[in-house]
């Protein structure tokens, strides 16, 4: 629909400035005055004119004549009053803000709005709350760190202990941000990354690197040390999260680096490069190979190594005689029952390695050390060659013992010709069966096999029969007749990863560890790599992450 | 003419398309390249957000040979969308945790949504009023309304006497009085509801019933002049819809520049690299 629209009789004397700041009051009634406000917003209103006394020649008193311009009408009817003044008074106005003056203002406002919530925000103890980008992680945080951010950085507040701008006042901000590196106006910032390693910033070395300093750059060998805020990006939450795969792949899949890493590490004695151990525990140290561990690695599944334990044909040095194969198999059994890893192999306080195996606990039951098939309950100390000797030759009074025992058991009082007869004759006995004193004790510490001894003892007994020498190396000596080698079992076989056994309790101890086919000591029961890359693989059911198992830094301490 | 605008739209677009695409191809390739790629596609975004903002300072400088404001609308339109891929290029397509930064980012998407909202209100508006018709000067409507209240009041007076009858006079002053004296009905206007106008109409039309032919005359022409003060209304609240968008639009824009100068220095001053006194 389209309506005719009345000319508005536009006066090209009242030209529309929109951009002007004020407009008069009676505007929006329609009807502006012709002068309009002042710049300042002030109203111009005047008479419409101001009269002029005309006085004939002779006459005087006069009379006021209307000087009203033509074009605004013309001499009014009534004219000027008796006083000399305009008969049409001015009609004064409140001049009202145009839309754009109101923009103005409104933006005037909502900056000062702007800048006074910055101000309030600033400097308020709200201040690093709000600049903060997101909450730093747990150990950064609280008053135990402030205060040691204080004592260590001379840091006012926390912020301060790595940021040296939060040192300073909001006014120093902009003087620092000129200093800052990568500078504002400098080409530094467009730099390309660099080849491998990200060079140490000044907070790495004025912060970081002053309260971790007990933290070693990772191996000897590293060619650079690497900037602390590319792997551990702060202000992520409370936990930190893990650094990311790219970053170990940055030296570690770069064969430039690796080159140089290999070339630096030919200098340094490998056993700088050994990782620590716990105190106490028995590890199985691998040697380095020549070129150090600088293999190209893009990830667990790509160009990571064999573990070092079961490369270049290591064996397990302990000298206990044991089979795995045997011990797991139909022959032994336990309470009826065939014997499961979990029978000796129990976790220890942690749950993530296994605690280490003692005769005592886990096999003392089946080799409980047996001498006398006629007297079972007689067994031999394990432990030391001297002791085992020392209870073989108190044998008369072992069975004179027994003899008090059983008589003291019946009811009857234990007369001395009686027991004195019983160990002579068990004594005796066991002269006729195994030689003298000393042969015994030869028998017992180097028999290997119970059959020579006593052909026929059953498959059941002969566990418990078994001279030392079927389990230990015995070697002669001079001194104590006989000298068993004490076995070393390593408490930790991978010592450049973590691992833990807690999280893999679902997988079944052969899904891991080919035991069953065992049969000696030195064969080394780990998985392979390969077998564990087979869940710990990218979109694979186990994280395959490399700080998963391993570890960038070294404890200094080691 | 409508030719020429749709080549020249589609020529824009296309540019655009170009342009982001662009952008975020680049942007992929230099994420392994660069150290400090967000300090690049930062300083863009600034200069941008320059740019965008010197099209308020343009229009206040008239005078100097910048271009035409036609033109710059254009670019201000274009580049306001291209800055927008700059931006999500910028923050990586996460949103900002920090009370700060999620400020900054809040404070750009206002003034990039109150910027598109207007654009396409500002695309909408004109034809809606030129279908309408009855176009006026926004600064002149209060003199038209005036005119129209006084024309419409002087006939009905006139009525009384031309017809000796009060009717037309005391159905003005009843009911037509009220809507001649002000602006009226401006949200109902934005939003293309008619009903107010067919209620004042329909009341006509039931006067219009009892009334002599005199009397009709006059009422009829009452009934032009209600059409023409509703499409006046109809135009106020379109024009300053138009005018107050920008009430939101330029102060946010300010305030993002503030906020944008402390995001900067914030930036290089909180860095890992400043080094200490």
């Amino acid at each position: 629909m389209t309506d005719n629209q009345p000319s508005p009789g536009s006066d090209p004397a009242r030209y529309e400035r929109p951009s002007d700041a004020w407009v008069c009051g009676h505007a929006c009634d329609g009807k502006p005055c012709r002068m309009g406000p002042s710049a300042g917003g002030a109203c111009r209103a005047t008479a419409d004119c101001r009269p002029v006394l005309d006085k004939l020649p002779g006459e005087a008193k006069g009379a006021w004549r209307c000087t009203r311009a033509k074009e605004h009408g013309g001499p009014c009817a009534d004219g000027p009053r008796p006083d000399g003044s305009c008969g049409c008074p001015a009609v004064v106005c409140a001049p009202r803000r145009t839309l754009r003056n109101l923009r103005g203002r409104t933006t005037l406002a909502v900056v000062a709005v702007t800048v006074a919530c910055l101000l309030i925000g600033l400097g308020s103890g709200w201040r690093w709350r709000i600049l903060s980008p997101r909450t730093v992680s747990r150990p950064h945080q609280g008053d135990s760190f402030t205060h040691f951010a204080k004592e260590r950085l001379d840091a006012p507040n926390s912020c301060a202990a790595c940021h040296h701008a939060a040192a300073s006042g909001v006014a120093s901000w902009a003087q620092l941000a000129l200093r800052s590196h990568p500078a504002p106006f400098g080409k530094d910032q467009f730099a390309k990354v660099p080849v491998g390693v990200v060079p140490m910033s000044a907070m790495d070395r004025q912060s970081c690197a002053v309260c971790h300093d007990q933290h070693e750059f990772h191996q000897p060998n590293v060619v650079q040390g690497h900037s602390c805020s590319v792997c551990h990006v702060e202000h992520q939450g409370l936990a930190m999260a893990a650094p990311e795969d790219a970053q170990c792949a940055r030296c570690h899949d770069r064969a430039d680096v690796m080159q140089q890493s290999s070339a630096k590490g030919r200098g340094i004695g490998s056993e700088r490069f050994d990782p620590p151990v716990q105190a106490g525990l028995i590890a199985f140290r691998t040697p380095r190979p020549p070129g150090g561990r600088t293999n190209l690695i893009a990830s667990f599944g790509q160009g990571h190594p064999d573990f070092g334990a079961r490369a270049g044909g290591l064996k397990d040095p302990d000298t206990l005689r044991f089979n795995h194969a045997v011990h797991l198999g139909e022959t032994v059994r336990l309470g009826g029952n065939p014997l499961g890893c979990v029978d000796c192999h129990v976790p220890d306080s942690t749950g993530s390695y296994m605690a280490r195996i003692r005769y005592d606990q886990h096999c003392a039951t089946c080799h409980d050390l047996q001498f006398d098939p006629v007297h079972p309950e007689l067994k031999l100390p394990h432990g030391e060659v001297a002791s085992v000797r020392a209870k073989l030759r108190g044998l008369p009074l072992l069975y004179a013992e027994i003899k008090t025992k059983e008589l003291l058991a019946a009811g009857n009082p234990p007369r001395r010709d009686e027991v004195d007869a019983f160990a002579q004759q068990n004594v005796a006995r066991m002269r006729q069966t195994f030689g003298g004193g000393e042969s015994l004790e030869k028998l017992v510490l180097f028999t290997g096999d119970p059959r020579q001894v006593r052909p026929g003892i059953s498959a059941e007994r002969r566990a418990h029969y078994a001279g030392c020498a079927y389990c230990h190396e015995v070697l002669p000596d001079t001194g104590s007749l006989a000298k068993v080698t004490r076995p070393v079992i390593p408490d930790r076989w991978l010592l450049g990863g973590r691992f833990t056994h807690a999280k893999h309790g679902q997988m079944g101890c052969d899904g891991c560890h080919a035991v069953r086919e065992s049969r000696t000591t030195s064969d080394i029961n780990l998985p392979s790599q390969a077998s564990c890359a087979e869940c710990h693989k990218p979109g694979g059911s186990a994280p395959s992450g490399c700080t998963s198992c391993h570890t960038y830094h070294l404890l200094s301490s080691r | 003419m409508m030719r020429t605008t749709v080549k020249r739209r589609l020529s824009g677009v296309l540019l655009l398309v170009a342009a982001v695409a662009t952008l975020f191809w680049g942007h992929r390739q230099l994420v392994p390249v660069m150290r400090h790629l967000a300090y690049l596609s930062g300083w863009l975004l600034l200069a941008v957000c320059l740019f965008l903002t010197a099209y308020n300072a343009r229009k206040k400088l008239p005078f100097l040979p910048l271009g035409s404001s036609r033109t710059w609308l254009q670019l201000h339109a274009y580049v306001g969308y291209f800055s927008l891929a700059l931006f999500f290029a910028h923050t990586g397509w996460r949103w900002p945790t920090g009370v700060f930064e999620a400020a900054l980012a809040s404070l750009y998407l206002a003034v990039a949504a109150s910027g598109v909202a207007g654009l396409v209100w500002s695309r909408i508006v004109p034809r809606r009023l030129t279908a309408r018709g009855c176009e006026a000067l926004y600064e002149r409507i209060p003199a038209i309304r005036r005119k129209l209240a006084e024309d419409a009041e002087a006939m009905a007076l006139a009525s009384v006497a031309a017809t000796r009858s009060t009717a037309v006079a005391d159905f003005y002053k009843v009911h037509l009085a009220g809507f001649f004296r002000r602006p009226m009905n401006g949200w109902r206007h934005l939003a293309e509801v008619r009903s107010p106008r067919m209620r004042i109409e329909a009341r006509i039309a039931d006067l219009d019933r009892f009334l002599d032919p005199d009397q009709r005359k006059v009422l009829k022409e009452l009934a032009v002049l209600v059409a023409q003060k509703d499409s006046l209304d109809y135009q106020r609240s379109l024009q300053l819809s138009l005018k107050l968008w920008l009430f939101v639009h330029i102060p946010l824009t300010y305030s993002l520049l503030i906020l944008t100068a402390l995001h900067v220095v914030l930036v290089f001053a909180f860095s890992g690299g400043t080094e200490a006194n």
